[in-house]
């Protein structure tokens, strides 16, 4: 009986292993990616911190002054 | 005798009452009470109440088909299955996209990262459901509970074909009431007094017109090019957000905001309790789907807060981030967003996290969309 609830265990560890870690990696590393184009575009659409200047948008961006 | 007989007939559907029919009656009752009583999302418990009792009535097996059955499944096939495109919470996304102002995080779009952290409970649950023993298909549809955005876990469990709909659709809505209830001990747990303490100054600059009306347009774009599994949701809610920002078509934006949406929350609460059968939803797979939505809302609270604390190693005193507003990166909009202001006012009273802390909860809203997009290319392969 115990056996079989550690072999049953290991199995689903290996989905974890298998499947879901690498999903959880390149999902959240995904995320990250597309929101931050969000962000470095709608930064960079030169309405929003820099007034049509993208250069200093991008400065905005990364909380320097000009 | 005749009449006897007659008069018995009335009594013939009680020989097809189950005790399990009877305990989802009172599960029915149990989410009616709370939509009434404590006003939790009464707009969509109360539907699934009285659907969850109207599917569990005693019916002889031979017209299981037919009746109120028959009319409620006719429903959810019309639009929820993946076979109608998931039509009512794709529709429903037209009227959430005209509620939002998307103008707190296009003032100070870096927030817009928290959004994105506090994605992690989604796929931190993946993980838990598969030790569990989920298949990679219910493992993701009930990981999806943690985007706290009912539409998008109903297509995701719908594109997934997942077992579980009626279960996975409790818990997403049930969690989004409690999340004043869920977020604040977990919130209290990840920080220091200290850490709440931090004042924040209002960096938001005025948001012109014309960046409110652009940012539909490029966010469908973005995600599009990047994430193609979710632009049905994000360009339906970005649909419905420019219907809003476009300043000339007031009409349609109030019709998506109230009509529209009332409309399609009474269809998709009642069509959702079609899947709340007896049979389907007394099994511990269902108590083990409720726990993982849960772990989902936690796991997402504690992405996003520990995001800002690392962010706060690098930055310098003076600009450091209260890492409370973190939490709001899940979408349940306003609620999160309410709760981490309440919060900082609780800390110090002269703490006014509410701009910031609804900039983040308003990116969660997208975040948690390209989520589900990213989700449903990864599992579908």
């Amino acid at each position: 009986m115990n056996q079989m609830i550690l072999a049953s265990i290991m199995t689903n560890l290996q989905k974890v292993l298998s499947d879901g870690l690498p999903i959880m990696v390149a999902g959240m590393m995904g995320i990250f990616v597309v929101i931050g184009i969000i962000i470095l575009t709608i930064s960079l659409l030169g309405k929003i911190n820099c007034d049509g200047n993208f250069t200093r948008g991008l400065k905005a961006l990364f909380g320097k002054k000009d | 005798m005749e009449i006897l007989q007659q008069f018995f007939k009335l009594f013939e559907n009680f020989q097809y009452l189950h005790l399990n029919q009877l305990a989802m009656w009172v599960i029915g009752g149990l989410l009616i009470f709370l939509a009434i009583k404590k006003e939790m999302e009464p707009t969509l418990l109360l539907p699934m109440g009285l659907g969850a009792i109207l599917v569990n009535l005693p019916i002889n097996p031979e017209e299981a088909d037919e009746g109120i059955n028959g009319v409620l499944n006719h429903l959810f096939n019309m639009g929820m299955t993946h076979e109608s495109f998931e039509l009512f919470p794709l529709l429903l996304f037209i009227g959430i996209g005209a509620m939002i102002d998307f103008g707190p995080v296009l003032s100070n779009p870096k927030l817009m990262i928290f959004g994105a952290a506090a994605q992690f409970g989604i796929f931190f649950t993946l993980c838990l459901a598969l030790l569990c023993g989920f298949d990679l298909n219910d493992a993701a549809s009930a990981a999806i509970i943690g985007a706290a955005d009912s539409p998008t876990s109903i297509v995701v469990a719908q594109t997934l074909k997942s077992k579980y709909m009626g279960a996975i659709m409790v818990a997403a809505y049930s969690y989004m009431a409690l999340v004043p209830v869920v977020q604040p001990p977990i919130i209290k747990l990840c920080t220091t007094k200290k850490e709440r303490m931090i004042r924040m100054q209002h960096v938001g600059k005025p948001v012109s017109k014309l960046t409110k009306i652009l940012f539909p347009i490029v966010v469908t774009i973005i995600v599009g090019l990047f994430a193609p599994g979710s632009v049905a949701l994000v360009g339906f809610l970005m649909f419905g957000n420019l219907l809003r920002e476009c300043g000339v078509l007031d009409s349609l934006s109030e019709t998506a905001q109230n009509v529209l949406a009332n409309l399609i929350t009474i269809l998709l609460g009642i069509s959702v309790a079609s899947q709340m059968t007896a049979d389907k939803f007394l099994t511990w797979e269902t108590i083990l789907i409720l726990a993982l939505g849960l772990a989902a809302f936690v796991f997402d609270t504690v992405g996003g807060v520990m995001l800002a604390k690392l962010m706060n190693i690098f930055l310098p005193q003076g600009k450091k981030i209260n890492p409370m507003i973190g939490a709001a990166g899940i979408s349940a909009f306003p609620m999160s967003g309410r709760v981490v202001h309440k919060m900082g006012l609780a800390e110090d009273p002269q703490n006014f996290l509410l701009m910031h802390s609804i900039g983040v909860n308003v990116s969660g809203q997208v975040a948690s969309v390209i989520a589900g997009g990213i989700i449903l290319a990864m599992v579908q392969g």
